[in-house]
């Protein structure tokens, strides 16, 4: 059962989550006409074993979407922030 | 005037319940007759929002995420950065919140009726919620006051902790009644009297 | 045998409650504080089952949960629970029991002649038998292999108990009750954490309940018990075990409550699920001893010694008057010391050259003969031991007269749960087992699980961590010094050997699958070297004990057959749970009407009252079609379309997902995230828009209304309202914060209901005299909000049939009431209730996309809304909508199909061909909705095909495999009913 602290709600079971799939890739600009960069964005993970960094959204509770530091080959969990505000320095 | 009625009118007609040693030691019940506003605010108007807040409730908004402020009797709950819940018995809370929030600020919406607000009361009140919500109850963690959007059944809800025995469940009104089966039943070894709070008739 | 062997006093039992039972129809007699088990050697119960595979009598190996051959049926009907160890089952007044597995009885079992054909039921036969004489010949083994397979027989009548499952939360779990389990509670909980003790026992103390009453193991425990009752803050679960280990700290426990009798009328469950997030773990789950490997080993009789001990001072039975102890390390000469208290006669045989100190002494007092360096080589006797052979090495065989054996091959250390999520076990050598890997951080383990044996060194070991634990967590309480024992064990030991002692006779390493040292030599023999390829090929470990006896030596045979280190051989991997769980216990309440929250309309109980037959869509019941219309869906639904396409409907939209979207930027966000423009939609008006993913596929459609210039009101697909709201907060959040924007779901605020049919605008105009509703005032697509008899009311004219209608909105709390006002003010005009059958049928008719054509693969064009695309603006999606393969002219895109045949049916999910092609593969498209068309009298489809309108007015297939059907159709406009719009511009 892993354990996911939510920045505005403190830690919690990851059953009141929604995963939401890599956060290291940068969204293009809307209107960004590349095609080529869209396809890369959307289709394309480099899909790490170890330390990753990957959206969750807190969807049975502040519905916040955050970024969450999550080791994929051992589960170990680290920190998380909004993903609107940036990472931590 | 139209009829409101309840999203659990028929489970409260039902009425009580014995526990296992032939009493009842909770209260199950809803309080009506109460009002939901949700504010929010954009990214760079939080200071203004708060002003223009603060002037209507009459005190500051409450920075917690965890625990409750008042402001009178009203209850004002901070769900989310930059979202806050004002439950209220004041028909007029809304529209005097929605004048002095200017659209450029914050937004203010009336959510009145969207949700059923549960009551379960008693010294057993944790231990049946213990059976529903992934959250620790225990005094030392949850004290008078604190409240938390968790879920019950896969379904978000916010419990609040609004006295000592006596805990309010925000369900989703669609879900109102199902929620109310989930607790009458985990509450069914205790036994519990039905009550409502609040009725306007 | 069956004489008696309860001694009159001595144990711990209370033979002032005693308690009877029924055992194979038999009723039989124990006290409060017996297990099954207990209890039937008590009454001289020595035969307690035939063993799976060769049907060889057996009785009781062990004392606890590891054991592998004691299962009973317990219950009768509905309660009747097979293949439960009688071990770990208290006894309760009138508990209903019996042995399994025998035909026609345990005692006389005509399987046994299996035992003759053994050679031929070596590991792995399954695999090299019953395939012939030719392909399919499995099926007619399968039902008498099926029939002679198991142990016990399980009922098929519902379970009439109830399960819960609760939330708990502690700063130190420990698992775990023995002397070092309840030393590191006894630290922690000085320390002032909140600890949680479990014991799976149904008392506390594990190895210190099987010394002897009076004792300093005895009062050591009596003075545990109370420091720790008189600490407020830990908590002591007995009756529970902790079933895994899992990420996050993690722990899932059961509770069992069968010696309470829980009455599920009154609301009381049989067993909890826990599910326990704590701070930190600490393991002090002792040691499970190991058996010997010598010729027949499972005769009934032959037990382990510290089993032999437990049932002695424990349970007061004396499970033999001759007795022959068989060890390689001190600890079984307690037991043979212990039994000779009694007056039994006790050979002791160790394997070792020597014992620990003063055991010599001892022994000779006690009159226990004691034999060095010699080895079991054989159990004599066939359904009860009745002596044993022996030799030293290279010695002749000796025999021995006995009535019980108790062997000890050592101890391996009970460390499944520190595997589950934690780190691999490692062999250490001087220890002869498996010990844990190191901890991570926050887990901790002690005692006996560790590989410790000195009593006062796990009393330390269990209060160091109890501390550690407490100050891991942050606890500043003094914690004092640890418990000090009064009276050491004796803790010498050495090696087994890692083969079967020489001699004939079956040596059974894994009791309860029947599996042998032979079966090892076979596994490698073929090939399956490994740990794990051993246990699947020989089935050793996958019972219900898994192996908790045999692992070891299983994994030591298997290494000294391929001549490698214990330390590169392994073990196999444990999971979860470490002991069988009823099913009924996972499920808890999740059982019926509980299985999945409901999600109901405010106009749920008008509908129940009002002759609605309701339907499950998603999480939500609505009305599937009405009484007054017919008595059967296929009859109503008709009825109710006529009515809404000649007169009026009124049908309960409340489950569309509705979202309030408002803010300064409102307008720029929605031209982002819809295809079409929705910056310059006046205010007053609504407009249907589709919505795509990045990948261009489409995500939603709906309707989206403007209410003032900073205000939307956002409807979405019932069953994407999850998704879109999700979708729509990533954009706010994550991809565009800068944007001045609420969105907020208020699918729960506003009752919803659709109006609809030539004589709507009447209806409406009935219900809500005094406003303007006329055709220049709210035209197609307007809306309007305003206040109705102190409600607040939003009306949308929008069509989702193809017929004038409109949509109105009112807070849910006066739903009902104004549903109710509506059919009571237009009843003149013959309004009806119509559901959702109808309701979908009318929106096939109309043409309209719905949930069944959006397959999260196709795009604008696919779905016949190209044109909706602006031209001039982004919009999400907009970029990889160029890709070539999305604009192939080939994709199956939307059309409408016609039956031609009128006695047949047109099924959703149909495959569709051309006319004359082989009906194999993929086919062309498929079938996505079905109705029967009023208007044209004719069941009509909406389907994807490859080419789409292209083929307007072709003749093609569709297959339905599933009945073999096949029929003809036409390829026509989607558009069934007007097609140009009229009567939505009424």
């Amino acid at each position: 059962m892993l354990r996911i602290p939510c920045p505005h709600c403190g830690e919690r079971d990851y059953t009141e989550f929604r995963y939401a799939g890599d956060a290291t890739k940068r969204r293009p600009v809307h209107g960004t006409e590349d095609v080529r960069a869209w396809y890369e964005h959307v289709f394309l993970f480099t899909n790490p074993k170890g330390p990753h960094r990957e959206y969750w959204q807190h969807v049975q509770g502040c519905r916040q979407w955050l970024v969450l530091e999550r080791d994929t080959a051992t589960n170990t969990v680290g920190r998380s922030w909004l993903a609107r505000t940036g990472a931590p320095s | 005037m139209l009829e409101a009625s309840s999203a659990i009118a028929a489970a409260l007609a039902t009425g009580g319940h014995d526990g296992a040693e032939g009493r009842r030691r909770l209260r199950l019940g809803e309080r009506r007759g109460w009002h939901l506003v949700q504010l929010g605010h954009y990214g760079a108007t939080a200071t203004g929002f708060a002003v223009a807040v603060s002037r209507v409730l009459g005190q500051e908004l409450p920075c917690s995420s965890t625990v409750a402020g008042h402001a009178g009797p009203d209850v004002i709950m901070r769900i989310a950065p930059d979202q806050y819940w004002v439950v209220t018995d004041d028909t007029g809370r809304a529209a005097a919140l929605a004048a002095a929030v200017p659209i450029e600020v914050g937004t203010v919406l009336d959510l009145s009726a969207s949700r059923t607000r549960l009551v379960i009361e008693g010294a057993d009140a944790r231990a049946v919620l213990a059976k529903l919500v992934p959250i620790d109850l225990h005094p030392s963690a949850f004290e008078v006051g604190r409240f938390v959007q968790t879920g019950v059944h896969h379904v978000g809800g916010l419990l609040h902790r609004a006295a000592g025995d006596r805990y309010e469940y925000f369900a989703l009104r669609t879900y109102g009644a199902t929620t109310w089966e989930a607790i009458a039943d985990a509450a069914l070894q205790f036994g519990y009297d039905t009550f409502i709070d609040g009725d306007p008739a | 045998m069956t004489v008696p062997a309860r001694l009159p006093t001595g144990g711990r039992i209370d033979r002032a409650r005693p308690l009877s039972f029924v055992f194979d129809h038999r009723r039989l007699h124990g006290c409060a504080g017996d297990t099954v088990a207990s209890a039937l050697l008590a009454n001289g119960v020595q035969l307690i089952g035939r063993s799976f595979k060769y049907h060889r009598p057996r009785g009781f190996l062990a004392a606890g949960v590891e054991e592998p051959n004691g299962l009973l049926t317990i219950g009768e009907g509905a309660r009747c629970t097979p293949n439960v160890p009688a071990t770990t089952t208290e006894l309760r007044e009138g508990l209903f029991c019996r042995r399994q597995n025998g035909w026609p009885s345990v005692d006389f079992d005509v399987m046994a002649l299996t035992s003759w054909l053994a050679p031929f039921f070596g590991a792995g036969f399954y695999y090299k038998t019953f395939m012939g004489p030719r392909r399919g010949s499995w099926m007619m083994y399968e039902p008498f292999i099926r029939r002679a397979a198991g142990l016990g027989e399980a009922t098929h009548l519902p379970d009439p108990d109830r399960y819960e499952t609760r939330h708990a939360f502690a700063d130190v779990l420990v698992i775990g009750a023995g002397p070092t389990g309840l030393a590191a509670a006894r630290a922690a909980g000085r320390a002032g954490c909140r600890v949680t003790l479990v014991e799976q026992d149904f008392e506390l103390g594990g190895s210190l309940l099987s010394a002897p009453a009076g004792s300093s193991d005895a009062d050591l425990l009596a003075t545990l018990e109370a420091d720790v009752a008189a600490l407020a803050n830990v908590e002591v679960l007995r009756r529970t075990t902790a079933l895994g280990v899992y990420d996050g700290n993690t722990v899932v426990l059961v509770e069992r409550h069968d010696h309470a009798r829980p009455d599920p009328a009154k609301g009381e469950a049989r067993e909890v699920i826990v599910t326990l997030r704590a701070g930190t773990i600490i393991h002090a789950t002792g040691a499970i001893e190991r058996s010997m490997l010598f010729g027949d080993n499972d005769r009934p009789g032959v037990m382990l010694a510290g089993a032999v001990r437990t049932y002695l001072n424990r349970y007061a039975v004396a499970v033999g008057q001759t007795a022959v102890i068989a060890t390689n390390n001190d600890s079984a000469w307690c037991a043979a010391l212990d039994l000779a208290a009694t007056g039994a006669h006790v050979t002791l045989l160790d394997e070792r050259a020597g014992a620990g100190a003063g055991l010599g002494e001892a022994a000779r007092r006690a009159g226990v003969d004691v034999r060095y360096e010699v080895r079991l080589r054989r159990a004599l006797g066939g359904r009860s031991v009745r002596g044993v052979e022996y030799a030293r090495r290279d010695g002749a065989p000796e025999t021995l007269a006995c009535d019980v054996v108790g062997i000890s091959g050592g101890w391996a250390p009970t460390l499944h749960l520190t595997s589950h999520t934690g780190p691999k076990p490692v062999f250490d050598t001087a220890l002869d087992a498996f010990r844990p890997g190191p901890f991570a951080t926050g887990h901790y383990g002690a005692g006996a699980m560790m590989g410790t044996r000195s009593l006062q060194e796990s009393l330390d070991e269990g209060h160091a961590v109890g501390a550690a634990a407490a100050r891991h967590v942050g606890a500043t309480g003094a914690v004092g010094a640890g418990p000090a024992c009064a009276g050491e064990w004796p803790t010498g030991h050495a090696p087994s050997p890692p083969e079967r002692s020489p001699g004939t006779g079956k040596a059974f390493i894994d009791f309860q699958n029947d599996v042998t040292t032979k079966d090892v030599a076979l596994a490698h023999e073929e090939g399956y070297h490994s740990v794990e390829h051993l246990k699947r090929f020989t089935t050793l470990g996958m019972g219900t004990d898994q192996g908790k006896t045999a692992n070891v030596d299983a994994a030591k045979v298997m290494a000294s057959l391929r001549g490698i280190e214990m330390a590169v051989a392994g073990t196999t991997t444990y999971r979860p749970p470490y002991t069988p769980v009823s099913v009924g216990a996972l499920a808890g309440r999740s059982v019926g009407t509980h299985f999945r929250a409901t999600r109901l309309t405010p106009m749920h109980d008008w509908h129940l009252a009002n002759g609605a037959v309701m339907i499950q869509a998603g999480p939500w019941l609505r009305p599937w079609y009405y009484g007054w219309a017919g008595k059967t869906v296929g009859a109503a639904y008709v009825e109710e379309m006529k009515l809404v396409r000649s007169g009026v409907g009124m049908s309960d939209v409340s489950s569309l997902g509705k979202i309030d979207i408002r803010g300064p930027d409102a307008a720029i966000f929605l031209d982002r995230v819809y295809v079409n423009a929705f910056a310059k939609l006046p205010a007053g008006k609504a407009r249907y828009g589709v919505m795509l993913n990045d990948d261009a596929t489409v995500l939603d459609d709906g309707t989206t209304a403007r209410f003032d210039e900073h205000t939307y009101f956002m409807t979405t697909t019932t069953a994407q309202a999850g998704e879109v709201m999700s979708w729509l907060e990533f954009l706010l959040q994550v991809a565009w914060p800068e944007l001045r924007v609420q969105v907020a779901s208020v699918t729960d605020r506003w009752a919803g209901m659709s109006v609809a049919g030539p004589r709507a605008r009447q209806a409406l105009q009935l219900a809500f005299p005094g406003v303007d509703l006329s055709n220049e005032s709210l035209p197609y697509m307007g809306v309007r909000e305003f206040m109705f008899q102190g409600t607040t009311v939003r009306l949308l004219r929008l069509s989702f049939s193809g017929e004038l209608a409109y949509e109105v909105y009112v807070p849910a709390d006066v739903g009902t009431a104004m549903w109710s006002r509506i059919l009571a003010e237009a009843a003149p005009l013959g309004i009806r209730p119509y559901g959702l059958e109808s309701l979908a049928s009318l929106r096939i008719e109309k043409g309209h996309v719905a949930g069944l054509e959006l397959d999260h693969r196709n795009t604008l064009e696919d779905l016949g809304l190209g044109k909706m695309a602006s031209k001039s603006k982004a919009y999400i999606g907009r970029e990889l909508a160029t890709r070539a393969n999305l604009r192939r002219p080939g994709r199956w895109s939307l059309v409408g199909l016609e039956l031609l045949e009128p006695t047949k049916k047109l099924r959703g999910g149909s495959i569709l061909f051309n006319r004359h092609e082989a009906l194999e593969g993929h086919g062309r498209g498929y079938i996505t909705s079905v109705t029967w068309s009023t208007e044209h009298q004719k069941l009509i489809a909406l389907g994807l095909f490859e080419g789409g309108l292209a083929h307007e007015g072709e003749e093609i297939v569709c297959a339905y495999p599933l009945r073999n059907e096949i029929v003809r159709a036409r390829i026509v406009s989607p558009m069934f009913i007007d097609p140009t719009g009229e009567r939505v511009h009424a």
